[in-house]
């Protein structure tokens, strides 16, 4: 069954999908507003357009997913972007750490990037229509933040002693977030059950992996990845982290980051909860 | 544009008065382009009897900080046809560069910014990243792209090694 807006999702469906679609919405919208700071003060000019240029589109991106959120729940998106206690934010710990250095935006961003083009691939077959018609308008735009994302792994990785050693030492500090990239989503059987999430997070994340692997081993970066035996005929896990990861976002569970950035991004509303701009 | 449809409920209002009028509302980003040019009207209806029109675009950009203003633009401008106006947002049928119209892409290279390639159903970034950019100033193809983000969502930065201009590239979406 197809849902073509939110007024045919049945009740019992409406608290696990709003969940889903906060999830997806607060990823961006966090991620965005962090490298939001970089305006200004990015490492040279060309980045620092670039920076402001995809945190707009991330925000913009966390708009359409948080209209789709307040039509199910009939409130407006601004308040759904809001209005809301620490604990009721969904995104994953890896886009709510601070932005830190240059290398350390740059490693969380391919983290994202190649994880978020994984994830909108896999959601273009989900049933709820409206979200299929977003992703498709994302995608495109997602294009260029994965090329930029890219470029500068690439360039970090191959470049000084001295970007080679913060990139690493980045990407070892990011890890165990990273691997809670794909942590499952809240009533996740009862969104696959219903279609609306097409692929279970974790075949997702083994997606993911082996699209990153190889590049992780041709850069020589740390990876904290063993190569299981393709087992028999299935596509069972082949990838087994090493490490922990760090999950809890999608249960509400935030960071001491997090919290001082909701202190920071939600004051005005705060202040004056019938404000509008 | 083929896609487009124009329902009127009696021939009073004509569609063509509004296609006219919102020739006149210029996107609040590349003011030498109207919003008709950049193709992101997706529908209009007119009812004449409660003297009501609903306009319905499509952003070009998702993050586009323009759209709002874009919407009270074209709310104001109509105000003066009919007596209620509406102007509802889709992402139905997203906006790409293709959409844009010929005019457009003349008065682009016009103001200094190199049109988008067609990109049709192929992928997007060679379209960008492994062909020549045509510099809108001298029409040189010997360029380089500097910066695939620019001052605004939908542009990106290249140089023209022969006229040694910088310019803007409307960027294939």
């Amino acid at each position: 069954m197809e849902f073509t807006d939110a007024s045919m999702v049945p009740p019992d469906l409406q608290q696990p999908l709003s969940n889903f679609l906060l999830s997806l919405a607060d990823d961006e919208f966090i991620l965005g507003y962090w490298d939001s700071e970089w305006t200004g003060v990015a490492p040279m000019l060309e980045e620092d357009v670039a920076c402001s240029s995809i945190a707009q589109d991330e925000i913009g991106h966390a708009r359409l997913f948080y209209q789709e959120v307040a039509a199910l729940t009939g409130s407006v998106p601004d308040q759904v972007a809001y209005n809301r206690t620490l604990t009721e934010y969904r995104q994953v710990q890896l886009v709510e750490r601070r932005r830190g250095n240059w290398a350390f935006t740059c490693a969380r961003r391919f983290f994202y990037e190649t994880a978020d083009q994984v994830r909108l691939a896999s959601l273009t077959t989900s049933t709820y229509l409206p979200l299929v018609e977003a992703i498709g308008k994302i995608q495109r735009e997602e294009v260029y933040h994965q090329m930029h994302s890219s470029v500068w792994l690439n360039r970090l990785a191959t470049g000084t002693p001295t970007a080679y050693q913060m990139l690493t030492e980045a990407l070892q500090q990011l890890w165990p977030d990273a691997l809670g990239l794909f942590e499952p989503f809240q009533n996740e059987d009862i969104l696959l059950a219903a279609g609306i999430l097409p692929v279970p997070s974790a075949t997702l994340e083994q997606r993911w992996l082996s699209s990153i692997v190889p590049v992780f081993e041709r850069l020589q970066l740390p990876l904290p990845i063993t190569k299981g035996a393709s087992s028999e005929e299935s596509s069972a896990a082949v990838y087994h982290p090493t490490i922990a990861a760090q999950l809890g976002g999608r249960q509400g569970q935030h960071s001491a980051d997090f919290a001082d950035l909701w202190d920071q991004m939600t004051m005005v509303s705060r202040m004056d909860p019938q404000a509008s701009w | 544009m083929s896609e487009i449809i124009a329902h009127t409920s009696d021939g009073s209002l004509s569609e063509q008065q509004i296609w006219d009028a919102l020739q006149t509302v210029p996107d609040p980003e590349l003011p030498a382009i109207s919003v008709v040019d950049m193709g992101i009207i997706r529908r209009i209806d007119i009812d004449v009897v409660s003297s009501s029109i609903r306009i319905v675009i499509t952003p070009t950009f998702s993050g586009c900080p323009a759209l709002s203003q874009i919407q009270a633009s074209i709310t104001e401008r109509l105000l003066s046809l009919a007596s209620h106006v509406e102007v509802a947002v889709t992402m139905q049928q997203p906006w790409t560069s293709d959409m844009l119209s010929e005019s457009a892409r003349q008065k682009l290279n016009k103001v200094g910014i190199a049109p988008p390639p067609h990109v049709g159903r192929g992928p997007l970034l060679p379209m960008l990243t492994q062909q020549a950019l045509t510099c809108p100033h001298c029409g040189s193809r010997q360029t380089v792209l500097e910066n695939p983000f620019g001052p605004t969502p939908c542009r990106a930065i290249a140089y023209c090694q022969q006229c040694h201009q910088p310019f803007e590239q409307f960027k294939p979406i």
